[in-house]
């Protein structure tokens, strides 16, 4: 074989194994969530479909879930709004507008424990009751915003703005330039935030720890089933959740591909 | 046209103010018709989980709704953050971790309400072992025992020997004996605390800093017998299962899941005694519902309650009708020879260089 030949085999090799590592925990799920087992491994002792019948029977998965796809839509929606103001008001030049940028990307570089005491204090005193829609949304949102900045900024700031001029030259109001010449180039770049946003929320955790009450979220859902109960299902209830995810992402590829209206 | 029928003719602003008295009306109806309060807990999911939530709920008429109850000093430390004391309608914890952080420093500091024992009549049924973890400052009562558990070996029936004498001592857990399949529990205090009790040390919890780290070097030395430090129920029971652990540090919550799902573990009543912990309930001063509060807390001491819990965790209630209709045996082998001091336990108070515990178990993780 030539050296070509040996490189390609390699570089086959590689790519083949670097699949296996990604991909062969989630077959291995699927097969556990089959698994006539009273724990959640091998041995395989017999095919079974019992746990997908406990986990879509009960309610609580579909009551974690409800609630984490709310808060996920909603935290990502205003996310992404407020990313998209704060990226079109960096355009324009105004006072310490450089803290702007570092300021947003604080949740990030914070230790989500930090995050989460800091919001447990700050909510207990500001006198805000702990609950879904009063904590952990705001959670959330503070969480999501530096995500949704950093996704849709650099196109925001890579847009042309003489494009915006030549409309407001033609006499387009604010708004019409905003409508019929920047959104629809955009719109891309906004969905592909709501849906990154929304998944970034859909997975987090211990912000959420801290200031929920007595509801749940998936990931609070599937932490309280690990830790206090012997969970058999818990692979069922990973295949539900992944085909779900799945299937928005799927959406959201569609979505995108979509050219803007003109 | 005609209008056949002959009806009374309505007019806009009657169509109004008839639809805004049925919304009040309902509003009122409704509000009169909600008759179920719902209280929010924080209690270990373990002991409000099927039958015995619904023995609960029903004697006290509430809907209880539970918040993610992860260890005592997260739920105490819940109470203790700004507006803790407004968040939860009845908290949870450990007498021995709970009482200090829950009666503050001096009177008037109480983070909890006093209870009015008028509505908890099942207060006088607890009985003589549990009445030193009644929580109580000048006369009036903030904290109520309600199970009692322990920590203790637990091992695969059906992988070792179960009349192996090593398996009735703390030493099963550190011994080479059983090497490459012994648990650790994520549990600085816990597992220094039967690491101590194996050594010999009387009184664990009085120990020196330098006592501790002696200890900490032990268990670094046979660190090496450890498969898994095992941090949640379902680890512990994948890792018995599978056959990766086989002796381990548990929980009586573990083990009692372990058995309802059919697996073969058996535990042990250690020689240097099992690990006790009594739990208690109070109710955040602030708190709404305190009434309701009082009913839920006098359910959990019920004897219907009582004779439950078992079941459903594995803890055991404080209230004298527990183990009644069981024979010597199946007392014994339920735990309530710990009540009666046949079986040897360890109460775990806090101890007060706590720091160093931690400190000792962190460079045991990390060696």
């Amino acid at each position: 074989m030539t050296e070509g030949a040996w490189q390609t085999a390699a570089l086959r090799i590689y790519a083949a194994l670097f699949y296996l590592f990604l991909y062969v925990p989630i077959l291995v799920l699927i097969v556990l969530s089959f698994n006539d087992s009273p724990a959640m491994g091998f041995p395989f002792m017999g095919f079974t479909t019992k746990w997908y019948s406990n986990v879509l029977a009960g309610g609580e998965l579909v009551a974690a879930m409800t609630n984490s796809v709310l808060i996920g839509v909603v935290s990502a929606f205003i996310a992404t709004a407020l990313a998209l103001l704060t990226s079109l008001g960096l355009r324009h030049r105004f006072l310490m507008k450089g803290v702007v940028f570092p300021i947003i990307l604080i949740p990030i570089v914070m230790p989500g424990i930090v995050s989460g005491v800091l919001l447990l204090v700050y909510i207990g005193i500001s006198g805000v009751p702990y609950g879904l829609w009063t904590a952990v949304l705001p959670a959330h949102i503070t969480w999501v915003l530096p995500f949704a900045f950093l996704t849709l900024h650099p196109q925001i700031s890579r847009f042309d703005y003489a494009l915006e001029e030549a409309a407001m030259d033609l006499g387009a109001k604010p708004f019409e330039v905003f409508t019929r010449v920047l959104f629809p180039i955009i719109r891309p770049a906004l969905i592909a935030t709501l849906l990154f946003s929304f998944t970034i929320s859909f997975d987090e955790f211990i912000r959420t720890l801290f200031v929920i009450s007595v509801d749940r979220t998936v990931p609070i859902y599937l932490w309280v089933l690990i830790m206090d109960r012997v969970v058999p299902f818990l692979p069922a209830i990973g295949v539900v959740l992944m085909t779900i995810s799945m299937l928005i992402a799927g959406a959201g590829f569609v979505l995108s591909q979509r050219s803007p209206s003109r | 046209m005609t209008d056949r029928l002959k009806l009374p003719s309505m007019h806009r602003r009657d169509m109004l103010k008839l639809g805004a008295g049925a919304a009040l009306a309902a509003g009122f109806g409704g509000a009169a018709g909600a008759q179920e309060v719902t209280l929010e807990v924080m209690l270990p999911n373990a002991i409000i989980s099927g039958k015995g939530r619904e023995i609960v709920e029903k004697a006290a008429g509430v809907k209880l709704s539970d918040a993610p109850f992860q260890s005592t000093p997260d739920a105490v430390s819940r109470l203790m953050a700004p507006g803790g004391t407004s968040r939860f309608n009845i908290n949870f914890g450990i007498v021995d971790f709970a009482r200090q952080p829950v009666l503050g420093p001096s009177a008037g500091s109480e983070k909890v309400a006093a209870l009015d024992l008028a509505k908890i009549p099942n207060f006088s049924k607890i009985s003589a072992p549990y009445k030193g973890a009644i929580i109580e400052r000048g006369g009036k009562t903030y904290g109520v025992p309600i199970l009692l558990g322990y920590n203790t070996v637990v091992y695969n029936t059906e992988k070792v020997d179960v009349k192996d004498p090593l398996l009735q001592s703390w030493g099963a857990l550190f011994e080479d004996k059983y090497a490459g399949k012994i648990g650790w529990f994520e549990n600085a205090h816990q597992m220094i605390f039967a690491a101590a009790l194996y050594l010999g040390k009387d009184q664990p919890s009085s120990m020196s800093d330098a006592e501790v780290r002696e200890v900490g070097d032990f268990m670094i030395k046979k660190k090496k017998n450890v498969r898994v430090i095992w941090t949640s129920f379902s680890q512990a029971a994948n890792l018995f299962a599978t056959g990766e652990m086989n002796v381990a540090f548990a929980t009586l919550p573990v083990y009692t899941q372990l058995t309802a799902q059919g697996m073969k573990v058996g535990r042990s009543w250690v020689k240097e005694g099992v690990q006790s912990l009594i739990g208690d309930v109070f109710i955040p001063k602030d708190s709404s519902h305190q009434d309701k509060s009082h009913a839920v807390i006098n359910a959990l001491l019920s004897d219907e309650y009582a004779k439950i819990l078992p079941g459903i965790s594995g803890y055991l209630s404080p209230n004298g009708i527990a183990g009644e209709g069981l024979s010597e045996q199946e007392k014994l082998d339920a735990g309530y020879g710990i009540n009666s001091g046949v079986t040897k336990h360890r109460p775990m108070p806090i101890p007060a260089n706590l720091n160093t515990w931690i400190e000792v178990w962190g460079r045991i993780k990390s060696a």
